[in-house]
């Protein structure tokens, strides 16, 4: 990573952040997010039963089967599948709830009802004993899904980064800053992009993640850097600063960023569909801050750091100036 | 330490991990064949995406159930077609009722419309009550956006009725929240022969209230109601004889109650308290959004009746959690083979400080109300976990390459400590600090999220800083080979 010097190559970086935030923005107002996981548009068929079969195992699985075979000859493929039961009044009825992405045209609905009325109607072992209902609902979820937003994951790594500022200088306070907040736009912009399915409420859980985990990344930075001032017997200027730091820096962030990368991994591949529908997307925030940190982060830095030392510089002239008139 | 102060602290912190990870962990059946006891993991809330039941119960056929809750809000004169057809059914030995009922009736979509209420033409309902129903949508979704509730849902079911769901078991809101019509307040000795103080004939409640929210201090919960200054008045005016005779203020939406205060002194306040010791945070939430969205909501002219309420196994199906103990189980593994290859017997240092960690976690999200276990939860911890391997590898780095150069065993590790302490330190803190601060910013379940990364990443400190260290020495008293212990190696030199 050394060799390829990213410090030194800050106008790609942007570049590159900069098509896919801007493409991203762009998406997001035209499209939204992809909220498939959430299933706005869709159709259920439901298959209500009675305390009889509640008890009775077999009886479970035989409509279980009636309602799989026909779904199959219809070529409807199930989405979802849930098992309900009622409360109150209704706590001796139980249903099973089958969920259809968008919609089941009436003539399928109806069919599909005949069939497996008729099925279960042809099970005496059934319909002598139990009492069974079944029908279609539609559904349609408001907009208003409670965006978790408000700006909280800002007030965080703000008031994070404050301390930072206090204890390893304003300079890393500040590429902090900008590399948690571009993390966030880039995770929220590549999530529009390609269209992933995500629950509604999901993208800004995954761009915070993104934002804490750069943070979390560029400490290891900071504290490189730290120790290298501490170390060093003279002044080091930025441009080495950035390198050192940097070499000594890099590898911690990149298996950092791998163990976080192996966990999201292994909670997305192990678990069920639902839970990884949540949590591998989170890989994108995991790549986001990877990038930062081990390209965009050291780049920003360096300009960061020259600013200051100039700065710096220009302060002590000013002083020396007054000196030297004192001395005439 | 000493080798006998070392054997007491290592025989008391294996106790406390055993017990720790015995209350948290284990769940059996007892020896009556009825009764099972539950582990605080058992017991922990789980939230509707991978539900359980609360409390570990299980239902007739040995499964656990949970997730969430949801009701149907049919409009007055709509029913499902299982209403439909069962009424119908019953009519079966009287044919005109039949014919009368089936007349009755028009089908639209997967409902039916009673058409003495609602005019129905070519299978769909007129355009008024497409408008009033649309409203009212927007008048539920604002209410349960209002509650603030992990993992609420409001959907438009079969056309014209609305499904609402919940999470947790917040079901008591189901029926509140269904309440529809204009606020007003209502004063006397019973609701019957209550006299309406506000709003007067020809003026608008907004004359009178200007919304109402929840508020929260010390565990104590209480809905919050603000008046213009003619509400005020009104108010004032209509309770300035309590003193004498103490009267009853009924906060109505509709012909419902939302609340009733019992008045025996005369309210002249601008904004009005009303606390209960039967208040919850969520009933309390409740009724203020009940109130605000029919003061400021949007309105609609129809009525709601809640039915087919149920329960749901959790979101993401019904082995979602048992999968993610396993992603655990595996991670955990890992990490454990990873510490003892590299470090041998210190890794037991580790393993005693995940152990403490892990149950601590566990018991504050069984403990603290608002947490529950989720997938944001889970890998918030699983973030954490993270962070204290790497913190305890790096100390145990440090002291590593110290005991390299030749240092004895307590000197390599007191610098190994001293040299990351502050940068472990510093770590900590604002990944913390950044976790809080989410906290208390964010709504659920981002919130969640951050308390939990905040509280796991101050556990992973005093994990990796202090109870690390203390593990390494009393684990390190017996051993004479202090370097085999721990797998470290001084660097070999070669003789000139």
């Amino acid at each position: 990573m050394n060799k390829l010097a990213p410090w030194k190559r800050l106008p790609i970086w942007l570049a590159i952040s900069a098509v896919v935030i801007i493409a991203g923005i762009i998406l997001m107002a035209l499209l939204g997010f992809n909220n498939a996981a959430e299933k706005p548009e869709n159709t259920k068929y439901e298959v209500e039963y009675n305390i009889v079969v509640i008890n009775d195992e077999d009886m479970q699985n035989s409509i279980k089967a009636s309602c799989e075979e026909v779904f199959k000859n219809n070529h409807l493929s199930v989405a979802d599948f849930q098992t309900a039961q009622g409360t109150g009044e209704t706590q001796d009825r139980n249903a099973f709830i089958y969920t259809f992405t968008g919609e089941v045209s009436a003539e399928t609905q109806a069919k599909v009802k005949s069939e497996v009325d008729s099925k279960l109607a042809a099970n005496t072992n059934l319909t002598d004993l139990a009492d069974v209902y079944t029908t279609w609902h539609t559904e349609s979820l408001t907009s208003a899904v409670d965006y978790v937003w408000r700006g909280a994951i800002a007030v965080g790594v703000v008031a994070a980064l404050i301390y930072l500022g206090i204890r390893f200088g304003v300079g890393c306070a500040l590429t902090g800053l900008a590399i948690s907040l571009h993390d966030a736009l880039f995770t929220l912009a590549v999530l529009a992009i390609a269209r992933i399915p995500v629950y509604a409420a999901a993208p800004v859980w995954y761009a915070a993640a993104a934002a804490l985990l750069s943070l979390a990344f560029w400490l290891i930075h900071c504290i490189k850097l730290r120790t290298l001032k501490k170390e060093s017997q003279v002044p080091l200027d930025a441009d080495t600063a950035v390198e050192t730091g940097y070499a000594g820096a890099w590898k911690w962030v990149a298996v950092s960023a791998g163990l976080v990368a192996v966990v999201v991994l292994l909670t997305g591949l192990i678990a069920t569909a639902g839970v990884r529908t949540m949590a591998l997307p989170l890989l994108i925030a995991v790549v986001a801050a990877a990038y930062s940190n081990l390209l965009l982060g050291p780049a920003i830095h360096l300009h960061v750091r020259r600013a200051f030392d100039k700065l710096s510089r220009g302060n002590k002239l000013k002083y020396v100036g007054k000196e030297k008139k004192a001395d005439k | 330490m000493s080798k006998i102060k070392s054997a007491i602290c290592l025989t008391l912190m294996t106790l406390l991990i055993a017990g720790l990870c015995f209350i948290c962990f284990v769940s059996f059946g007892l020896p009556n064949g009825i009764d099972t006891y539950n582990s605080i993991l058992t017991m922990t809330e789980k939230d509707a995406d991978l539900g359980m039941r609360y409390g570990g119960s299980e239902d007739m056929s040995g499964r656990y159930l949970g997730g969430g809750y949801s009701a149907v809000y049919y409009p007055e004169g709509v029913i499902s077609a299982e209403e439909y057809d069962t009424t119908l059914n019953g009519m079966e030995n009287d044919a005109d009722k039949q014919a009368e009922y089936k007349d009755r009736y028009a089908k639209v979509g997967n409902l039916y419309f009673d058409t003495d209420e609602i005019k129905v033409t070519d299978g769909k309902p007129d355009e008024a009550f497409e408008a009033q129903f649309q409203s009212a949508v927007d008048l539920f979704t604002a209410r349960y956006e209002a509650l603030h509730l992990e993992d609420f849902r409001v959907s438009v079911f079969d056309g014209y009725a609305v499904r609402v769901f919940v999470g947790r078991n917040d079901t008591a809101a189901f029926t509140p929240l269904s309440y529809t019509g204009e606020f007003s307040v209502k004063y006397g000795s019973d609701s019957d022969s209550a006299t309406t103080i506000m709003p007067e004939r020809g003026k608008s409640i907004n004359d009178y209230v200007k919304g109402a929210h929840a508020s929260s201090l010390a565990g104590n919960h209480a809905v919050v109601i603000d008046f213009t200054k003619e509400g005020r008045e009104a108010l004032a005016k209509a309770s300035a004889g309590a003193a004498d005779s103490s009267a009853t203020a009924f906060f109505c939406v509709g012909d419902n109650d939302a609340l009733q205060l019992t008045v025996d002194t005369q309210i002249d306040e601008k904004s009005l308290s009303i606390t209960s010791t039967s208040f919850t945070d969520i009933s309390a939430k409740t009724s203020a959004a009940l109130i605000d969205t029919a003061v400021n909501g949007a309105k609609t002219e129809l009525s709601f009746t809640v039915e087919d309420t149920a329960g749901y196994h959790g979101l993401y199906g019904e082995n979602a959690l048992l999968w993610m103990y396993v992603v655990f189980g595996v991670a955990f593994l890992a990490m454990m083979v990873f510490f003892f290859v590299r470090y041998h017997l210190l890794a037991f240092a580790h393993l005693y400080t995940y152990l403490l960690f892990l149950c601590g976690t566990v018991l504050c999200v069984w403990a603290i109300p608002f947490l529950t276990l989720s997938v944001e939860t889970f890998i918030a911890f699983m973030l954490t976990s993270v962070l204290l391997s790497v913190s305890d590898a790096v100390t145990f780095e440090k002291a590593r390459a110290e005991f390299a150069t030749g240092k004895t065993m307590a000197s390599s590790v007191k610098t190994g400590y001293s040299k990351c302490f502050w940068n472990l330190f510093d770590v900590h803190i604002v990944l913390a600090l950044a976790g809080f601060f989410t906290f208390f910013v964010a709504l659920p379940s981002l919130s969640s999220f951050g308390f939990l990364f905040g509280l796991t990443t101050v556990f992973s400190g005093l994990g990796a800083l202090l109870v690390s260290r203390f593990n390494w020495a009393i684990l390190m008293a017996y051993t004479p080979k202090k370097g085999a212990f721990c797998n470290f190696k001084r660097e070999e030199t070669e003789d000139e």
